[in-house]
């Protein structure tokens, strides 16, 4: 079965076991790491914040955690001990590895995934994240293009900065999106983005900014285009896309360039197998009886999908 | 790495190290590069022979099969005509097996059960009860099944259910279900357990669970020859001989359209209730069509097919047998088990177009459907007092006809038989199936939702039917 199985996390510490309170805790913790990400100072007050909890549960807690070794107090400030960090990236190797379960095997609209995995990454014990993470191939990135942390406790850092900071004209690839505030991320999900997706800015202005994504001319928002971080794509060049598969018409030929970032886990690698593969050429043979899908002939076999999918193909004319 | 001979520890170091450094669309690199080469190699020493008589032929069949205004009646077409050749084609038959197994084999079985001196109840448990309810499945089922698995079998061997799948997938589409659905739901037209398990090959949970929980919805080849059997006494009845196996043809098909109805309906209730989500995709390889096997046909439907569901109806049928003879033959206050069920259900299944009897027959054929129409008959034939060998062993019926006057007897009317045919689908699925809904989602709730949930439909349908044909006459 691919559900992963939940358990407890165990991780030798010596807290009251309670589930509500180990959520708590883990939370803690994980807020604190994010703090020294960002090199913010992580107080009481903070996470109490974050979290949306009374300050003297979490002031409550400290101590308790003190205790158990995996925070230290430096003056006002709370910082992670070596015991701490590893058990807060233990939690989030559990999210992104969920996360990325959700978005390469299930059909979960991209707006749940975290909400989900928020829940999830409290119950997955470390034999569970290791079976979940060799279920999906070890993945490197988590669909927001986070990278998970390995078995081992390591993680490498993330390139790329905010779309904002990029002028217009700019050949850029997506790094990685920013799935909080949760409304925020709607919009960047609705308008289709993942990591790897090439894009450039072509307008800004209005409190907008105006982008060309794999070919497609879409407008975001500045709040959202903030939490959208991209690098100066090495690829260069023409951006993809600008034909896709869904729009050929019955009996024409197509070459195929390349599947959308957006097309991922399971569903992508099905793609390929049937030699959707760049250079491919794919003939559009003829539409079901209701319209969709649409049977295309694609290195000898015929293969039928839905209009969805065939959006994600980009092609150019023989 | 400044060691000459790097331990095997620096190694995975680095390996671990590089790995980080590799591009993102590793995967489609490796298999693009993957098609390249094998591609490169088959244009090497591959050379392509014409072909294209076949191509041509491929697809002028494709755009009858899916075409736009094609598809759907060649698949409705296609249907009909094997439902109708099994019904026409199992009657000769069933009634040869009937007379050989009942008229004879029963009558020497009691015989010799007397000479040895067995006790009454002894003969009546294993001879009236488990061998005639056995024998009355075997002759009832062994004939269509032996027609329409073969038939089935063909149309799946010359790659038609690629077809209907992909000729359905919008409309699963639209409910938020998988387009492999269609693909589960043909695998529960032969067995609702093997249609559950099939659904292994859907690979999203949320769309998994709604093909197992819709799976009832397609009618299993315990239902079919209920379908046949009454579609035949009661709607083909209306009609001159000539038109009967049609119109009972129509009936049954009529039947299975409802049930493919129900599917999509319950997956669009269910995907936008309790298991909420997106359509996810579907990419489905449409196979060229080739000639069908006909001794590869034959084997794989008689001895996979036909011998093992025949062997688990004979395995079900024979407990059953009992259970049946041991409720008419036991008797409590003056009257015997049976009348007591009966007389119990009657009121709640007035309301349903039925009648006690068809109730108390679901509640014993649990274990299996095949075995409804017997003990509707044995029951039928207990409560009229009408029966032939000694209350509460299961009727022999040697023609059509005397199976319509018992029924007729046991105040069956068309409605009743209309009232059954939907009963007949939308009830709880057969114990075998619940036990594999259960394996297969490890989930208390939504076994008892799949189990539960038919007899919605069910009891609307009946109820309502059975309202509006009372309220016109």
């Amino acid at each position: 079965m691919l559900q992963p199985t939940s358990g407890v996390l165990v991780c030798g510490m010596r807290l009251p076991v309670g589930e509500a309170r180990r959520v708590l805790v883990e939370d803690v913790l994980k807020h604190l790491r994010d703090c020294r990400g960002r090199g913010v100072p992580a107080t009481e007050a903070s996470a109490g914040g974050a979290l949306g909890v009374g300050l003297d549960r979490v002031a409550k807690l400290v101590p308790d955690l003190v205790d158990a070794g995996l925070v230290e107090r430096r003056g006002e400030c709370l910082e992670l001990t070596e015991a701490g960090d590893s058990y807060a990236l233990s939690v989030i190797r559990a999210h992104r590895l969920y996360e990325t379960y959700l978005a390469n095997r299930t059909g979960t609209p991209g707006d749940e995934w975290h909400r989900r995995a928020e829940v999830e990454e409290h119950r997955l014990s470390r034999a569970a994240q290791d079976r979940l993470a060799d279920s999906l191939g070890n993945p490197r990135f988590d669909p927001h293009g986070d990278p998970i942390p390995t078995r081992g406790g390591e993680v490498v850092g993330q390139a790329g900065r905010p779309l904002t900071g990029f002028g217009v004209g700019e050949d850029l690839v997506v790094t990685h999106l920013e799935d909080e505030p949760e409304a925020v991320f709607a919009e960047i999900a609705r308008l289709g983005l993942a990591p790897g997706m090439r894009l450039r800015v072509v307008e800004r202005g209005g409190g907008r900014l105006s982008v060309e994504a794999e070919g497609l001319r879409q407008e975001i928002s500045l709040a959202a285009a903030e939490r959208v971080h991209a690098v100066p794509s090495s690829v260069g060049g023409v951006p993809l896309g600008q034909r896709r598969l869904s729009a050929m018409g019955v009996g024409e030929a197509v070459r195929v360039l390349g599947i959308s970032p957006a097309c991922r886990g399971s569903e992508r690698t099905r793609l390929l197998d049937l030699g959707i593969v760049p250079g491919s050429v794919v003939e559009a043979a003829f539409s079901g009886p209701l319209g969709d899908p649409t049977a295309y002939r694609v290195r000898g076999t015929m293969v039928g999908l839905r209009r969805e999918q065939a959006e994600q193909i980009f092609v150019e004319k023989v | 790495m400044s060691a000459a001979k790097p331990d095997a520890r620096s190694v995975l170091e680095a390996a671990h190290e590089l790995g980080w450094r590799l591009p993102p669309d590793l995967n489609d690199r490796i298999t693009e590069a993957i098609y390249a080469e094998s591609s490169e190699i088959a244009g090497r020493r591959v050379r392509r022979r014409g072909g294209s008589m076949r191509l041509a032929w491929q697809e002028a069949l494709d755009r009858i099969l899916t075409g736009r205004w094609t598809g759907i009646p060649a698949m409705v077409l296609l249907l009909g005509v094997v439902l109708w050749l099994t019904i026409t084609g199992a009657n000769y038959p069933s009634g040869m097996l009937a007379e050989l197994l009942i008229d004879r084999w029963w009558h020497g079985l009691r015989e010799v059960f007397a000479a040895m001196g067995a006790p009454g109840w002894l003969r009546g448990i294993v001879v009236d009860g488990m061998y005639l309810t056995t024998a009355w499945v075997v002759s009832v089922m062994l004939p269509p099944m032996a027609i329409f698995f073969p038939l089935f079998t063909i149309l799946e061997d010359f790659g038609y259910l690629p077809r209907v799948a992909f000729n359905l997938d919008r409309m699963f589409k639209a409910a938020g279900a998988h387009g492999k659905q269609a693909l589960t739901m043909s695998m529960g037209l032969g067995c609702n357990a093997a249609g559950v398990v099939a659904c292994r090959i859907i690979d999203s949970p949320r769309e998994r669970l709604i093909a197992i929980v819709t799976n009832n919805f397609a009618l299993c080849n315990g239902r079919w020859p209920t379908q046949m059997l009454i579609a035949s006494v009661f709607v083909g009845g209306l009609f001159p001989p000539a038109l009967g196996g049609m119109a009972a043809a129509g009936a049954v098909m009529g039947v299975a359209g409802l049930g493919f109805a129900l599917t999509w309906l319950a997956s669009l209730v269910l995907s936008r209730t309790v298991l909420r989500g997106e359509a996810s995709t579907f990419s489905l390889e449409l196979p060229p069509y080739r000639p069908p096997n006909i001794l590869r046909t034959f084997y794989t439907s008689i001895i996979d097919r036909t011998i093992f569901v025949l062997f688990r109806a004979v395995v079900f049928a024979m407990p059953a047998g009992a259970v049946i003879w041991l409720i008419g033959n036991v008797h409590v206050g003056g009257q015997s088990l049976a009348h007591w069920m009966v007389g119990a259900l009657d009121a709640p299944a007035w309301w349903l177009g039925l009648n006690g009897v068809i109730l108390v027959a679901y509640v014993v054929a649990i274990p299996a459907n095949e075995i409804v129409i017997p003990t509707v008959l044995m029951l039928t034939a207990l409560v009229t007092g009408q029966a032939g060998a000694g209350a509460g062993v299961m009727f022999e019926v040697e023609e059509a006809d005397r199976f319509r006057q018992l029924l007729d007897a046991g105040g069956w009317t068309v409605l009743t038989g209309v009232c059954l045919m939907i009963f007949s689908l939308c009830h709880n699925p057969c114990s075998t199936t619940i036990y594999t809904i259960w394996r297969e989602t490890r989930s208390l709730k939504w076994t008892v939702l799949a189990t539960l949930m038919p007899f919605v439909p069910g009891i609307v349908l009946c109820g309502g039917i059975a309202a509006l044909a009372r309220a016109l006459t």
